[in-house]
Order: C-alpha cells, then structure tokens, then sequence
C-alpha cells in the first residue's frame, strides 16, 4: 500500500512538472527545459537507480507524449531515464554538501541534452551556446531548492529516515 | 523484480524510437498523447482572471488582462489583415504548449485548435508578420505544429523581386555560418540573391501545405562560396519564431 502511494506520488508530480514546463514556457516564463528532470534526479538520489530510472522513463514518456511531444518518439524517456539512473548513482550514504544537488542537475542535464546537441551538430544546425548554458543554471539552480524538498516528501512517503 | 521492469521498458522504448526513426506507423501513439494530455494543456492554459478580494490586486489584474487582450487584438488584427492579402480563410488560435526546446531552439508547438475546430494536418500556420510552420498532427481539441526551423523542413521559395530566384528553404545548410533562429536558403537556379531580398513562398499544389506569396524572411547574408553553382543565403524569418502566441491556420485557399 506504502508503495503504491509512493509512486502515485511520484507519478503525480512528474506529471504536474511535464504540464507545467509546457504551459509556463508557452506563456514565455523562464523555466528550465525539462521541470520533470529535477523530480527525475529527486527520486533518484532519495531512492536509487532503478526509482530514478523507472520515474525517468516513465516521466520521459508523458513528455515525448505532451502536445507537441519530440520529434522521436522515446527519445525523451531514455535520456530522461539515463538522469534518473546516474542521480541514483550519485547517492551518497554519509549524506551530501547542500551543493551536491546542483552538480548532480548538471550531470542529469548532460545526459538528457547531449543526444539533441549531437543531433543538431551532425546536422549542421546553429547551437543556441546561450541558450544551452542559461537552461544549465536554470535547472541547477531550480534543482538546488526543489531537490531536497522532494527528497523529504518523498521518504516521509516511503517510511525511510531523513539522513 | 524492478530490474526487469525497468529492463523491459527500456527495451520497449529503444523499439518505438527505432520505428518511429524508421518511419513506422507511430501516428496511434501521438494521437493517444494528444487525446489524453491536450485537455489537460487547454484547461491550464490562462482564462479569465478571478475576482480577488483586494480591489488594487483586483483592478491590477484587470489592467495586465485588458493590456494583454489589446495585444492579443492588434496580434489577431495583424493576421486577418495578412490573411486577407493573400485571400485566405485562416481559424485563429492561441500556443496553449511548446516542446521541449533542442539546441536549436523551440521547433514545436501546440494551439488550442483542432479536429472539432475544422484543422486539418499539412496545414501552413501563419501569424501577422509570416509563416511559421504547418500542422504536423491534429488531435480532437490541439493540434501540433512543426516550426519553420525543424529539421527536415523544406520549403519552395522565390527570393527577391517578382518573379523571384527559386530556391529551398530550410533549417540549416553546414557551408553557412548561421545564427541561431535563422534558416537557409538555397538557389534552385542561377540567379542573384542579394543582402534584404524578401523570401516567399512558392506554393503548393492546391495550396496545401503552402499557399504561394506568404511571406517567410528577408535574406540576412549571401554565402561566399565560389566553387558552388548555385547560391545560398541565410534568412531571418518574418515572424518571431521564439515569441509566437496567436496565429491562423489557413483552412481553405481562397483561389480555389
């Protein structure tokens, strides 16, 4: 029963930052690309690999599936799930400095952007440099504040203890 | 147990992506996003501003709503008035999502039209300045439109005075040195494409997906590039492809 909340949980809010990095940047607010990586990499780093994983294909999937959706179907969900795992990989046991969220954000946004970035060099498409490093410390920054935020609800949710 | 959950999802996605590299019939599955994920898109979407209870926070609003309705006006005025130069019927919409933005860009959007408002796919989209694009998918109540600087896009074009060199619009070409947000042109004819010439559109048979004589851009820079027959330039679009809100999609061609 536990576990089911859990993940009704997280599948509530991936879906919630998919909808939101939608609307908002539909109305030009200044929103990092992908809002569901920072939940991405929350759940990752509080519950592991596998969670990170799970919740980044899965949340990858409702963002390939959002209107507009990626011009490859799946290309969201593995990049996404990709984050989600190397987050989980970045647990620490003893606990971590209040930066650690924001470089692990940046590894998870290394992940999910070098697939585009190299569709666009074979292509011979302008990078948008600027752009690209702004939504870097977008997410990083976000990630900062939102990460432990989700960690906390999220093992409150799952019985285990806040380190 | 998790593993294999995760291994065989995994191993589902990779097959998806490599049908829909493929060109396979992934058409089900977007339509299935659009029909489960659209409403959710237009009921976030911004209505009607409520009444709140402190009159200055109320009357605030009510100033930023009414400033936004006058540039939402002038937006759709401008596009009627484009519209009705090159006698098209086009149905207003709003962006109501934009795709996740690649390295080059946002290159996909969604407006709050869609089957039940008359859209049809392989429509041009235009807004008050130009093109913008053409609708990719339509769902019942969205509809997924491609921007000019997608990759793989590719229109016919005539750059410079009437009638026009004939050329090829599209997103990049790698001998041009391309700032974001611009697109290519390239010369289908020998011709002289000079810095400033207006780039329109060729049309399409039956007008679908572009009508002739929409325009597209103004030529940024000609390329340098001796060794090749033909020119090409970079061109900076008429419409703000970064900044698109209301636009038309064009439902019927009125020469036909």
């Amino acid at each position: 029963m536990s576990r089911r909340r859990v993940w009704l949980w997280r599948a509530a809010l991936a879906l919630l930052a998919v909808v939101l990095s939608s609307v908002l940047g539909a109305r030009g607010v200044p929103v990092p690309s992908s809002l569901l990586l920072v939940v991405v990499l929350a759940v990752g780093l509080a519950a592991g690999p596998l969670p990170g994983a799970l919740l980044g294909l899965a949340g990858g999937w409702l963002v390939d599936l959002t209107p507009p959706g990626t011009d490859l179907l799946g290309i969201s969900a593995l990049t996404h799930a990709g984050a989600g795992w190397v987050s989980g990989r970045a647990t620490r046991v003893s606990g971590w400095p209040l930066w650690w969220p924001a470089a692990v954000a940046a590894a998870g946004w290394a992940v999910v952007a070098v697939v585009p970035v190299l569709r666009a060099l074979t292509t011979g498409a302008p990078l948008d440099l600027v752009g690209l490093l702004v939504d870097l410390v977008l997410t990083a920054s976000v990630a900062l504040v939102a990460v432990p935020a989700v960690i906390a609800v999220d093992r409150r949710l799952s019985g285990r203890r806040p380190r | 147990m998790l593993r294999r959950v995760v291994l065989a999802l995994l191993a589902l996605t990779v097959l998806v992506l490599l049908a829909d590299l493929a060109g396979g019939p992934t058409g089900p599955i977007r339509s299935a996003g659009s029909a489960a994920l659209g409403p959710l898109l237009r009921a976030a979407s911004p209505g009607e501003v409520e009444a709140e209870s402190a009159e200055l926070i109320r009357l605030r609003a009510r100033v930023a709503e009414l400033e936004g309705q006058a540039q939402t006006a002038k937006r759709e005025s401008a596009l009627v008035a484009s519209a009705a130069e090159h006698d098209l019927e086009v149905a207003p919409a709003r962006v109501v999502g934009v795709g996740t933005p690649d390295p080059r860009g946002t290159v996909r959007l969604t407006i709050d039209v869609g089957a039940e408002d008359g859209i049809q796919a392989d429509r041009a989209v235009l807004d008050g300045d130009g093109l913008v694009g053409r609708v990719v998918s339509v769902g019942r109540w969205t509809s997924d439109v491609e921007l000019l600087g997608a990759a793989g896009t590719s229109v016919g074009v005539r750059v410079g005075q009437s009638p026009g060199v004939l050329g090829r619009l599209s997103a990049s070409d790698p001998l041009l040195d391309q700032a974001p947000g611009q697109l290519a042109v390239t010369a289908l004819q020998e011709g002289r494409i000079t810095a400033g010439d207006a780039v329109r559109t060729l049309g399409s048979a039956g007008g679908v997906p572009y009508p002739a004589g929409l325009p597209v851009g103004s030529v940024a820079e000609v390329a340098d590039a001796p060794g090749r027959l033909t020119a090409s330039a970079t061109v900076e679009p008429s419409a703000d492809l970064a900044a698109v809100d209301v636009v038309g999609v064009v439902v019927s061609d009125g020469q036909r």
